[in-house]
């Protein structure tokens, strides 16, 4: 797998705030690779550096391998905000994109076309509403057709049916082969269409990996017998268990990979345990997501 | 590729209302203001109606008047420039591409192309009075002095560099436009007030003023007025010296700053 990005150790400060902590990572071809945390965790400064708009006080990055400027013209972005001239309709907008990119400036028909903003081309970007303009900064990232994209946040300020459509959209692009960074502070999202994420927080990275491994939903059983000493005991010293809490009067265990209740129970039975109650939960995304970010 | 950087400036501002009327004001108040000199003997200094009218002074009298426009292209690249910055669009230009140094380039090849084409106009403007006050058709006439015009598109660059180098460091377009003619009128005044006479002379706008010297300087001289100019090659030395300080300045600031 090639390498499309890598950050290597960035880090930067905006007056007293520390934005980015010694902050690494790489996406590869053909991921879909999800940037994870809440609000100010970093996610545009980490963006905003790979993308040459910002500087970092140190580190370095490369995209495509190569650590000069001038390999943004391959890379369709949204970062933070749509960015345009007020006084320039859709159309003249992309038309100057485009030119910047080296694209052709038909190109601008096509991508207004897939945003569904077509009818509204001529309208001057001033009179957009907040999605208008947030799916023409999408429109503007599509041209030209880049192998790769990276979008900041895009579902922001869209209605229910744009929040689909775009994530239908990152879906199907990604499919079709290109790399996608995707930045955003929602969970499902991440979860919906990235194949890779990495979690930061306070410009930190707490977790990276694929996305099963990162955020799979982790199952707990909570048990409860007779003899609560002798279960404790037992489960303190069974190489299934991988911790135990004590919620309440009962016991709230996570399994060690590759052991499920059923087994557990059988092996429980075997030891003349019976128990009273043996029920088995989910962690919720989000209860592992604020986790994480704790 | 400066010619598409040119491009892609040009479709930035065509449809951007304040360009028009502040061209439109260049276009309508230069000859009218040029032409009400005629009737005007207020300051004092005798007029001479063919010898600043016609060729080949006509160029030294409408380069001199035309030395005080420049302050409209001035104002212009200082409100596309605050712009830029407003919108995020210079963020935006670099996301879709642009390195900094090219953000720089683009803005020049604008002031480039303003300087051209006002200078072109103040040509046909000139050639109009100078024509209409001409007693006899002589050519060798209308190209004597007819330089001042590419050292008035040179001194119109140098101040828009200046406009550039304010409104990169400052950011806001009313603040900018407020210290771009208070440097003109009163700070470099004053700074020149603390050099020694040696090189008061050679500060910036005093340079580009130089370029276009004071057209009574003659009749000055006679009622014992003493004139300090710095002699042209000097001028056009610094300017162009100067000028590339601020476009220099311009890209150093803009590279190290976040957009």
């Amino acid at each position: 797998m090639n390498q499309i990005l890598s950050l290597n150790n960035i880090s930067k400060s905006f007056r007293k705030l520390k934005a980015l902590d010694n902050l690494s990572l790489t996406v590869e071809e053909g991921s879909v690779y999800g940037i994870l945390g809440p609000n100010g965790s970093g996610k545009t400064t980490a963006l905003g550096i790979a993308l040459g708009v910002i500087n970092a006080d140190s580190g370095s990055y490369s995209w495509f391998g190569r650590t000069e400027d001038g390999q943004r013209k391959r890379i369709g972005a949204l970062l933070e905000t749509p960015n345009f001239y007020p006084y320039l309709s859709a159309l003249q907008n992309l038309k100057i994109s485009a030119a910047i990119k080296g694209v052709k400036e038909e190109d601008a028909h096509r991508v207004l076309e897939i945003v569904k903003l077509s009818e509204r081309k001529n309208s001057k970007f001033s009179t957009y509403s907040l999605g208008m303009k947030q799916r023409l900064a999408i429109a503007a990232a599509l041209l030209g057709n880049p192998e790769v994209l990276v979008l900041d946040e895009p579902t922001n300020g869209l209605d229910p049916q744009g929040i689909a459509e775009v994530r239908e959209l990152i879906i199907n692009l990604g499919q079709s082969g290109k790399t996608i960074l995707l930045a955003s502070h929602i969970i499902e999202e991440v979860e919906k269409v990235c194949s890779h994420v990495v979690v930061i927080k306070k410009g930190q990275k707490l977790a990276e990996g694929e996305i099963s491994d990162v955020l799979h939903e982790e199952e707990y059983i909570i048990l409860d017998t007779e003899d609560k000493e002798k279960l404790h005991g037992f489960l303190s010293n069974s190489s299934y268990v991988k911790n135990i809490l004590k919620e309440k009067d009962r016991l709230k265990i996570s399994l060690s990979n590759g052991y499920n209740a059923y087994e557990l129970n059988k092996q429980l039975v075997k030891e003349g345990i019976v128990v009273s109650h043996l029920e088995t939960k989910k962690k919720s995304l989000e209860t592992k997501f604020l986790e994480l970010t704790k | 590729m400066m010619w598409n950087i040119l491009k892609v400036e040009i479709k930035k501002i065509l449809p951007y209302r304040p360009v028009w009327i502040f061209l439109g004001l260049y276009v309508l108040l230069l000859p009218l203001i040029f032409g009400f000199f005629k009737n005007s003997t207020s300051n004092g200094l005798p007029l001479d109606v063919s010898k600043v009218y016609g060729f080949p002074g006509v160029w030294t009298y409408l380069t001199y008047l035309g030395s005080y426009f420049h302050v409209l292209p001035g104002f212009l690249i200082i409100m596309i420039v605050s712009n830029e910055y407003s919108y995020r669009t210079f963020r935006q230009n670099v996301i879709d591409g642009y390195s900094r140094f090219e953000l720089v380039l683009g803005k020049m090849s604008l002031m480039v192309l303003l300087s051209l084409l006002l200078s072109f106009y103040l040509l046909l403007v000139g050639l109009f009075y100078g024509v209409a006050n001409m007693q006899e058709m002589n050519l060798s006439i209308i190209s004597e002095k007819i330089y001042y015009i590419p050292l008035f598109a040179l001194q119109g660059f140098a101040y828009m560099t200046l406009a550039l180098i304010i409104s990169v460091l400052v950011k806001r377009s009313a603040l900018s436009i407020i210290l771009f003619l208070v440097y003109i009128l009163i700070i470099e005044k004053f700074i020149q007030s603390f050099l020694p006479e040696s090189i008061q002379l050679y500060t910036p706008e005093n340079t580009f003023s130089d370029l276009i010297g004071f057209p009574w300087k003659g009749i000055a001289m006679m009622m014992g007025v003493e004139m300090k100019e710095l002699a042209l090659s000097l001028a056009i030395g610094f300017t162009v010296a100067y000028s590339a300080l601020f476009l220099g300045l311009s890209y150093l600031t803009l590279k190290q700053r976040d957009l």
